[in-house]
């Protein structure tokens, strides 16, 4: 186990090095490593059942991974000392709060615990909700429930939030909002976000870092920024309907519409183009094909 | 989190070793067979009844059998009135005439139960008008306790009657009583034929008579030694007024409390543990039966009614634990908690402990679980405390330690 | 910050608290009544002659009340944090861990003594008012094992609940309720009277069951 200098603890808000964790027989991921920058908002993108939650629970210490080693703030993640645990704001998949309290009840509860509460934070975005001071959160929607689960954690003002797929049961105009809260929010000094979703477009924009999970293994880890820069997808079409281009090196995936053909791939056009020539691949037309970063997602782990 | 998991497996063993056995012997209950024993002073020979759920057998003391009819003929003072009723009373026995007010006057009967000498009643008794001239008796408008005085509470209006408790502690003040009282005893029930009260050992052992005598106290000291170390009282209340009460020992001697000066005849038992085996004391004209009825046999001694020793009997069956059940149990079972028992009235721990024989189901169970041990590679601290518990538990300790298994660390 | 995890507690139970209180109330007087009237219809020599000799219990109906709030409060306390794992609401609070399992415990537990407290003060009250002072004490001794009985299903209740898997769940139930069960054996005074501390310890050991439970909690064992 190497040792952390200062330095590196303070540039990285989250270590986790080769964790490795199964349900019963069952692995959900092993040797995931990586790490979160101070100051940067990380996704963790993946598809359902790739151990986003999984990872989450790791990172909050509701599960003892099989192996491996996950650090927050330098601590051990299985046991956090309540001063690290204050630093983290943690919003669990579903935005679930207790739901018999009202919007003030709730709001005096958690005040007890952080020392930095800011209780305007909270107001503010409570008097935008059409709801009263009594109204109990069972009494409310999905929406308005989501914003006290937001404005709890932003009252908080924790270092580094965790946020569990945050458009769940979210509609569009809510999922705009969240993530202008949290960018204002990110705006501030050395505050760190770590988010997961299944709605990749929310986050385009909104992301410095990511890393993509497939069943057991990780995909990528890289800037948003360079992944779309370097992320590419070409477009062709063929003579000969029957053929399909296996991923490898060159290409990372690829799709065929009868004689249209995209392929994705990291690799500049002449490289592709090179490689296709190598194959004796009769082709017309290649181009590139602007992306978002749900089609690049989708380009690197396939529809399925 | 040893400790927690530890307090589980304990409460795991506990709660099996309570309710398994009891389920178990709850579906293997034997039939009830029992035995009582008379004197027949016809045959001069002990003569049974010996009874299961369908019948009663009568047999003698040489084995043979006889009917209902016989029966009752060869113990005509148990059954005078029958055999009044069908003419065959014999007129004299012994070359003694047969007068039928003797023949109830002496039939007496005590039973004596371990419950009821463990049973402490709440300490709070009627105390009897003795000599109210009336035929039968009064319950009293108040009740007693003795504790740094006699004290009478009014029931009616729940405050203590100070004259009548200055009265009766003086009383028992001048008879040199030392207060609390141990114990009292006594039959605080309308339904007999007189009342002679109570008897109380005070704090230093003597034994008092207490009772009340036209409205005053009458409180003697019996002289009954105060080293005797008394069980149990049990106060008799006889019309024949030979003795006021038995009275049972804590080293299981038993004494009857006659009416002359308090004096003691000592019963003559067998393997007589009152902790454990019921007290019956049969008398008529002629004999007294004594007998010790034990969990699986009894033993009875009789004597003339000058208390000499005439013949006694034996008989023994085999237990539980011979049965198949039993055996079965022997192996399967370490041991046994059971939270109430026969001879107490009280909840407790009534542990039974383990036999040989658990030893081999303790072997099993401990090699069951060297493959379990292996299977979910279980740390090596915690495969000691498992095989230690299964080694003292058996069964239990292994299903212990498969329920609790589940809770362990991951050996990490 | 204690006061605050209390609120929390509180707003849980704060309607099945009041509606066991109603309960509790209502046995207390159906109990001075019944007495009442035994005394309004018998002479009361009669009365306390029958109550001594057949150990005529006439605070039964409290029998399994202290039962009856410990499952109903445990139920209500700990089946919100069981709901969509709200627990981790509570554990990821910057308190340690194990005192904030301590203090939802005792929350419960007060509420619950406070209960048993009321019924114990009434009941010695009647008792006072009608019946000689060795009632009380057998009163006493008698109804202290289903107190404690009441105390025990509530700890289990929250042992079960916080256990996440299913099966550990079954399995601990079947224990709990064997050991609950060793609380209300028998009739009559007075029957703990050689075994009150036995059943003492049983319920401070089930007690610490409880960690084992939230211990698995956090390892997320399903």
């Amino acid at each position: 186990m190497d040792k952390k200098t200062p330095e590196n603890v303070v540039s990285n808000v989250v270590e986790i090095n080769n964790l490795t964790h199964y349900y019963g027989s069952r692995l959900i991921f092993e040797n995931l490593s990586f790490n979160i920058r101070e100051g940067s908002i990380f996704g963790l993108l993946g598809k359902n059942g790739t151990g986003k939650t999984t990872t989450i629970n790791i990172l909050n210490g509701f599960l003892r991974p099989k192996s491996g080693q996950c650090l927050m703030f330098g601590e051990d993640s299985y046991s956090l000392s309540p001063a690290t645990k204050a630093r983290v704001g943690f919003l669990i998949e579903g935005h679930v709060q207790y739901s018999f309290m009202n919007i003030r009840q709730i709001e005096r509860y958690y005040s007890a615990f952080y020392p930095r509460w800011k209780k305007e934070a909270y107001y503010e975005l409570m008097s935008k909700l059409a709801v009263t001071e009594h109204q109990k959160l069972s009494k409310m929607s999905c929406g308005q429930r989501s914003q006290v689960a937001l404005g709890l954690i932003l009252a908080q003002d924790p270092d580094l939030l965790i946020l569990d797929d945050f458009s769940m049961g979210l509609d569009a105009g809510y999922r705009r909002l969240f993530i202008d809260y949290l960018t204002e929010y990110a705006k501030a000094e050395k505050k760190t976000i770590f988010i997961t979703s299944h709605i990749i477009q929310d986050l385009e924009n909104f992301l410095d870092d990511c890393i993509i999970l497939d069943y057991r293994s990780v995909l990528l880890t890289m800037p948003v920024k360079e992944f779309l820069g370097t992320f590419k997808q070409y477009k062709f079409e063929v003579a000969d309907p029957s053929i399909t281009i296996p991923p490898g090196h060159i290409v990372k995936n690829s799709e065929r519409v009868k004689n249209k053909i995209s392929i994705y791939s990291f690799s500049s056009e002449g490289e592709v183009t090179q490689f296709l020539n190598s194959r004796g691949i009769q082709y017309s037309g290649l181009h590139l094909v602007p992306m978002s970063l749900e089609d690049a997602f989708i380009g690197l782990t396939g529809k399925y | 989190m040893l400790s927690a998991r530890i307090a589980l497996l304990m409460l795991i063993v506990l709660t099996a070793s309570i309710f398994i056995p009891q389920f178990y012997w709850k579906a293997n209950t034997r039939e009830n067979k029992r035995t009582n024993v008379f004197y027949s002073p016809i045959l001069k020979d002990f003569i049974f009844i010996k009874s299961d759920v369908r019948e009663n057998y009568y047999v003698d003391g040489k084995g043979k059998f006889h009917t209902r009819e016989e029966f009752e003929s060869l113990l005509p003072f148990l059954n005078y009135r029958q055999l009044t009723l069908s003419g065959t009373m014999p007129d004299s026995i012994d070359g003694i005439r047969i007068v039928s007010k003797e023949v109830n006057l002496n039939n007496i009967n005590i039973r004596v139960q371990p419950a009821i000498i463990q049973y402490r009643s709440l300490q709070l008794f009627p105390l009897f008008e003795s000599a109210s001239g009336r035929v039968r008796l009064e319950l009293s408008t108040d009740f007693f306790r003795i504790k740094e005085r006699m004290e009478f509470v009014t029931s009616l209006t729940n405050t203590i009657n100070e004259e009548k408790s200055r009265t009766f502690t003086d009383a028992l003040v001048n008879e040199g009583f030392t207060f609390p009282a141990k114990a009292i005893y006594g039959n605080p029930s309308t339904k007999k034929p007189f009342d002679e009260g109570y008897f109380v050992i005070d704090q230093k052992g003597k034994v008092y008579h207490l009772k009340m005598v036209k409205g005053r106290p009458f409180c003697k000291e019996t002289g009954i030694p105060s080293d005797l170390d008394i069980a149990y009282i049990s106060v008799t209340e006889n019309e024949l007024r030979e003795s006021y009460a038995l009275m049972v020992t804590q080293t299981n001697d038993v004494f009857f409390i006659s009416y002359d000066h308090y004096g003691l005849n000592k019963v003559p038992v067998k393997d007589y543990d009152h902790t454990k085996h019921t007290l019956l004391i049969k008398g008529d004209l002629f004999y007294r039966v004594i007998t010790v009825q034990k969990e699986n046999g009894y033993n009875a001694i009789v004597t003339d009614r000058r208390n000499i020793v005439l013949a006694d009997t034996s008989e023994q069956w085999p237990g539980e634990e011979m049965t198949m059940a039993g055996v079965i149990a022997s192996y399967v079972f370490p041991f046994t908690l059971a939270i109430e028992k026969e001879s107490s009235p009280y909840i407790g721990a009534y542990f039974t402990p383990p036999g040989v024989n658990a030893l081999l189901v303790s072997v099993i169970a401990l090699l069951c679980s060297v493959y379990y041990f292996r299977k979910y590679k279980i740390p090596t601290r915690n495969v000691i405390v498992y095989s230690v518990l299964i080694a003292c538990s058996g069964l239990y300790g292994l299903i212990a330690f498969l329920v609790v298994k589940d809770f362990d660390d991951d050996p990490r | 910050m204690i006061s605050a995890l209390i609120m929390k507690e509180w707003l849980k139970v704060k309607w099945v608290t009041a509606g066991l209180l109603i309960v509790h109330i209502a046995a207390l007087l159906l109990t001075y009544y019944d007495l009442s009237n035994l005394f309004k219809s018998y002479k009361a020599n009669e009365v306390i002659i029958q109550f001594i000799t057949f150990e005529v219990v006439y605070y039964s109906k409290l029998k399994y009340l202290a039962l009856l709030s410990g499952l109903g409060i445990g139920i209500f306390q700990y089946f919100p944090e069981l709901n969509q794992s709200r627990l981790k609401l509570t554990l990821h609070l910057p308190v340690k861990e194990h005192l904030l399992i301590i203090q939802m415990a005792a929350t419960g537990i007060v509420l619950l003594c406070l209960l048993c407290l009321i019924d114990a003060v009434i009941i010695s009250l009647i008792t006072a008012l009608f019946l000689p002072r060795e009632f009380f004490d057998s009163m006493i001794t008698t109804t202290v094992p289903w107190y404690l009985g009441g105390l025990t299903a509530y700890v289990w209740v929250m042992v079960v609940f916080i256990e996440p898997s299913w099966r550990k769940r079954i399995l601990l139930s079947v224990v709990g309720l064997g050991i609950v069960s060793l609380f209300y054996a028998g009739s009559g005074f007075n029957i703990y009277a050689y075994s009150i501390w036995c059943i003492a310890v049983l319920a401070i050991i089930s007690g610490s069951v409880i960690f084992l439970s939230a211990y698995n909690f956090k390892r997320g064992i399903m």
